[in-house]
């Protein structure tokens, strides 16, 4: 870790610009890295703010361990920390977290499910069409939008009936997103 | 004048102040004792031809003679004096009953005044045989004016949700004394617009987009009355929140429809909350129903007529505030980045004008921004340098070996000697578990 931090410090006075910046951008991420320790501690045992700044902190890296520490958030016991937790594995996309946010359906916090749906959009998978199906039984409105939008996005035929469904009986954004579902779908 | 008489205008003096507490104006126990005082005092001038009522170091003196026991006797009149900051007030002979009666009005006013306004005071109402001598009114700290500008807001919202309507006055006062602040310091208080509060976001962002407002304001040159009313109404915009359950405004995800429905009526109803406010412009009510109108007038609620000229100001400080605040679905942008997503937005949701205004006035480094130095030193930009946008004066936090600080020092890069430092990159606040707003806050005291 020492030499590579020497050369990206001594980096930072390239007579080049854009290597200068690059040096400057990766101490950052190399800076964070070297900090995963505290962070995985904030995220054990800080305050939910120190939780969420933890969350975001590392949700540019990538890696098992920065996977483990966004899975573990996702059990926190705090709604707005499960939440930041999915949106950012979401945003990083491994699928090696699909167990987990699968799990995170089952949440008991609607919004919370929402997340997880937004989340499973980028981690997509035909195996997903059955969870996200049973998702379409929610009473929570925002719950059944996301779910439609997922689902409807794959554009897997399997969903044909409950688009149909939804086209006629759900609300108007319902509708409009089983509608537009029902254009791009497998024939 | 016998000490009888000069005790009988100081009785008949503080009877009228007291009484004007208690009754409506030109109720008989008001101008009773004002026309008495005003005869007593009348036939005296005419002998001396000026008589002064002086508070000195808390003690009250009438015709060059201290007054025994003025706080028990005089309460009212001491009380009056002292919080308008009055150190003499001059009768001169031929004082009318309008001009004494002008000046009771002066004294109960809830409104404090600098010497000069006090001046223009008496004058606008043509009284000139009283002088009025005041001591500026003594600046506050700028914490303590921010922290005041968030309880007013919270006393707003609270006295809607109770159904009550809130009081402008204080409104008014507090975005003049940011106003003041902002002039007087306009990096300090953008510092303090760095201060989010997660769980009571609604309080600080009001108050931070009105800072911004005005700084911003300022820095078009605008007039006077133009900046006090984005102040204002920058800092009620959100109001209308407090109709929306705050189940759904501290929602931690993406709202259903129905819920998106229900936030989107709150321009609407927080103008109608603010319409009834005593004494709010209609210019202000406007700016607060269309601050969710953009550049295109595309967003809510639709509108047929032109948005407010200075509608877009409250707008870009909006867009500015929440972009740099932490929120469960946001990790917070640095201010430098929030800049880019304005200006990519600028033709479209932004009016490009006040955009770029925005970013002359911000800096290319913002204040609240975290930088990292060739020296591999990391610091945060404390005051924008305008003529030189890439050399600010920075506070160094962290040596070039990644350490904390015990003692950070702030560094002028732009200064003589200094330009062997320079920025190469924007570092994260959140990699360091650092609050951008306690540091301001520690800055400020």
């Amino acid at each position: 870790m020492d030499r590579r931090k020497q050369v990206l410090i001594k980096a930072l006075r390239d007579r080049d610009e854009h290597i200068r910046s690059a040096a400057a951008g990766a101490l950052e991420r190399l800076e964070i890295r070297l900090r995963l320790p505290a962070f995985e501690k904030l995220v054990e045992s800080g305050d939910k703010i120190e939780k969420l700044r933890a969350i975001y902190a590392v949700s540019g890296l990538r890696g098992e361990r920065v996977l483990n520490l966004l899975v573990k958030a996702t059990k926190d016991p705090v709604e707005d920390v499960r939440a930041a937790a999915l949106r950012s594995l979401g945003r990083i996309g491994d699928k090696r977290v699909l167990p987990a946010v699968v799990e995170s359906l089952k949440d008991e916090s609607p919004v919370v499910v929402r997340v997880a749906i937004e989340a499973l959009a980028n981690l997509w998978d035909q195996r997903l069409l059955g969870p996200l199906m049973q998702m379409l039984r929610s009473k929570d409105h925002g719950v059944v939008e996301r779910a439609l939008d997922v689902i409807g996005r794959s554009g897997d035929k399997r969903a044909e009936n409950a688009m149909i469904y939804f086209a006629v009986k759900g609300n108007r954004t319902m509708r409009m997103l089983a509608i537009k579902a029902l254009g791009v779908m497998e024939t | 004048m016998t000490t009888d008489n000069r005790e009988l205008i100081l009785r008949s003096l503080n009877a009228a102040l007291h009484s004007k507490k208690l009754y409506p104006p030109g109720h008989p126990s008001v101008a009773a004792p004002a026309r008495k005082a005003c005869q007593l005092l009348s036939n005296h001038l005419d002998d001396r031809g000026e008589v002064g009522l002086l508070l000195v170091e808390e003690s009250l003196v009438f015709d060059e003679i201290p007054v025994d026991n003025a706080r028990e006797q005089y309460g009212d009149l001491t009380a009056h004096l002292e919080k308008k900051r009055i150190e003499a007030i001059r009768f001169r002979q031929g004082v009318t009953e309008e001009e004494l009666s002008g000046l009771l009005d002066i004294l109960t006013m809830e409104r404090t005044f600098e010497p000069d306004e006090l001046e223009e005071e008496l004058l606008r109402r043509r009284i000139t045989r009283i002088t009025i001598r005041s001591e500026p009114v003594e600046k506050r700290n700028m914490l303590e004016v921010y922290n005041d500008a968030v309880g007013v807001v919270k006393n707003v919202m609270n006295d809607v949700r109770m159904g009550r309507i809130p009081k402008s006055g204080e409104v008014t006062d507090i975005v003049d004394e940011m106003t003041d602040l902002v002039f007087a310091d306009t990096n300090a208080m953008i510092g303090l617009a760095m201060i989010k509060s997660y769980d009571e976001y609604l309080y600080n962002h009001s108050v931070n987009v009105s800072i911004l407002g005005i700084a911003l304001g300022r820095f078009m040159k605008l007039g006077k009355h133009e900046i006090h009313i984005i102040g204002v109404a920058a800092l009620l915009h959100d109001v209308g929140k407090t109709g929306v359950s705050e189940e759904i405004i501290k929602k931690p995800g993406g709202l259903s429809s129905e819920e998106w429905e229900k936030v989107k009526q709150h321009p609407v109803l927080g103008s109608q909350i603010v319409e009834r406010m005593d004494g709010m412009e209609k210019d202000v009510c406007r700016m607060i129903y269309e601050h969710h109108v953009r550049y295109d007038h595309s967003g809510y609620p639709k509108i047929e007529r032109s948005i407010h000229p200075l509608g877009m100001i409250i707008s870009v400080a909006d867009a500015y505030d929440a972009l740099t605040t932490l929120r469960v679905y946001q990790n917070p942008h640095q201010p430098v980045d929030a800049v880019k997503i304005l200006k990519d937005l600028a033709g479209r949701h932004f009016d490009p004008a006040v955009v770029d205004a925005f970013e002359r006035m911000i800096g290319f480094y913002p204040v609240g921004t975290m930088i990292r130095l060739d020296t591999n030193e990391v610091g945060v930009v404390i005051k924008v340098n305008h003529e030189a946008c890439d050399m600010p004066t920075v506070k160094i936090l962290y040596d070039s070996d990644g350490n904390q600080l015990e003692e950070p020092y702030s560094v002028d890069l732009a200064a003589e000697g200094e330009k062997t430092r320079s920025i190469i990159g924007v570092a994260d606040p959140l990699t360091r578990n650092m609050d951008m707003g306690a540091f301001f806050q520690q800055e400020a005291g």
